[in-house]
């Protein structure tokens, strides 16, 4: 208890609040620039079981707001250095990692081993997914956003309040709001509203009966100020779904990504033996694939180089994660380019697979 | 009816403002928001939910006297 003394001295803590936190289990969806301070306060208070849930790896550019990791961390799995460096903040806290990050097959079955779900994504394909399955299960969540020097969080469906989609009923079209990814963010930004998000989760358990669930809030940074929004429940499809289990995941709206954009898989790659290849990582995202004719045009440039690419040819992009492959997609089949793929694969997969094949 | 308008995130850069003082002769959010979309045009294509006196409303809301009138996009980064 030495390692928790100045928290347990507050008085509105004491030891048992310190018995709640250490009882509580989270899922942080995302491990990076929300997610890396969301993870680190959360171990060194002592919360009892953190899961982690990402399906990237660390690169060069997301360590300028991602203190979660190091320089030799980059090029590893997130949720292995993530669970690594979460042992060594504090070996009392339980940690679970999900390397496949959160998908409309995975995340009933893991949303349910956990109190409360904090979305620390970068995509409204995620974040409609974690709201719709949380509604569905019952289950508090924490959402937190970001733009340029703006952020949103809220503590969403939580004794009957509202949801994002009561905010946001549906997402933005593919493309119209750009990420991190695409336009940059400053380290201190994503580690603000970080930190917002993990004071929420903090007190969800330490004072569960105060908490701001009828809100949203609005912060920006360069001016300092904050504001807070009363947000209602209108947004009750699910609510009647009581019994989760006759909840059919799939069937609801923008939870499987894949299905949004034309995908293949790499086992379909001989049928596309005259496309091309277009990689819209930044241009410092390892591994390099060179063995192929590669197009390396950063997601941010996408639009205003299309004269580099040919309409009638056909594309098969990839990224890391996916996310970023496939929203060049949507923006380039907007574009008129109606031979652009999604490849199921990151680049690491590829290239293992093209060196297999030589 | 004066109204004090405030916009976040995108819609800064698509009205070029953060926030603006001005009377339009309405009486309902979707009425103001009408009168917007034409003045500002790329409203029309960005999502965004409007907030009155500091309440996320719908459409049909009837606007108070010197309403605080907030536009608010929704954000993706993380």
């Amino acid at each position: 208890m030495e390692r928790y003394r100045r928290q347990i001295q507050l008085e509105k803590v004491g030891t048992q609040g310190q018995l709640a936190l250490s009882e509580a289990s989270v899922l942080v969806v995302g491990a990076g620039g929300l997610g890396s301070p969301i993870l680190q306060y959360l171990a060194a208070a002592g919360l009892g079981k953190l899961g982690i849930a990402d399906a990237d790896t660390v690169s060069l550019s997301n360590l300028h707001r991602q203190l979660l990791y190091t320089t030799d961390d980059v090029g590893r799995p997130k949720v292995e250095a993530a669970q690594q460096r979460l042992k060594a903040i504090n070996p009392e806290v339980e940690t679970q990692t999900y390397s496949e990050g959160i998908h409309a097959d995975n995340a009933t079955t893991i949303f349910e081993q956990y109190d409360l779900i904090v979305d620390a994504t970068d995509n409204f394909q995620a974040r409609y997914l974690i709201n719709d399955v949380c509604v569905a299960l019952d289950k508090p969540w924490i959402f937190g956003a970001l733009y340029k020097n703006e952020g949103q969080f809220a503590l969403f469906n939580y004794q009957h309040g509202p949801s994002y989609r009561c905010l946001y009923p549906q997402p933005p079209k593919a493309g119209e709001v750009p990420s991190c990814v695409e336009i940059g963010v400053l380290g201190t930004v994503s580690g603000i509203i970080g930190m917002q998000m993990a004071q929420l989760a903090m007190q969800f358990f330490l004072w569960p009966n105060e908490l701001p669930n009828t809100f949203v809030f609005f912060m920006n940074m360069k001016d300092f100020s904050l504001r807070k929004m009363q947000l209602r429940r209108t947004f009750d499809a699910h609510q009647k779904e009581k019994d989760v289990t006759t909840v059919d995941t799939a069937a609801l709206p923008h939870l499987r990504p894949q299905e949004l954009t034309p995908n293949i898989s790499i086992d379909q790659l001989p049928d596309y033996q005259g496309a091309d290849f277009l990689d819209v990582r930044e241009l410092d995202e390892l591994p390099e694939v060179p063995e192929v004719p590669i197009h390396r045009i950063p997601l941010n440039q996408l639009s205003d180089r299309f004269d580099e690419l040919d309409r009638a040819q056909t594309y098969i992009v990839f990224c890391q994660g996916g996310q970023r492959a496939r929203n060049a997609v949507d923006l380039m089949r907007s574009q008129g380019f109606e031979h652009a793929y999604v490849l199921e694969a990151s680049a690491a997969v590829l290239k293992r697979k093209i060196e297999n094949s030589n | 009816m004066e109204l004090q308008l405030k916009y976040f995130g995108r819609i800064a850069e698509l009205t070029g403002k953060s926030e603006e003082v001005r009377s339009a002769a309405v009486d309902t959010v979707a009425a103001l928001n009408d009168v917007l979309k034409k003045e500002y045009p790329g409203l029309a294509m960005a999502s965004y939910s409007i907030a009155v006196d500091h309440e996320i409303v719908r459409g049909e809301y009837p606007l108070p006297a010197k309403a605080e009138v907030a536009l608010l996009p929704p954000f993706s980064g993380g």
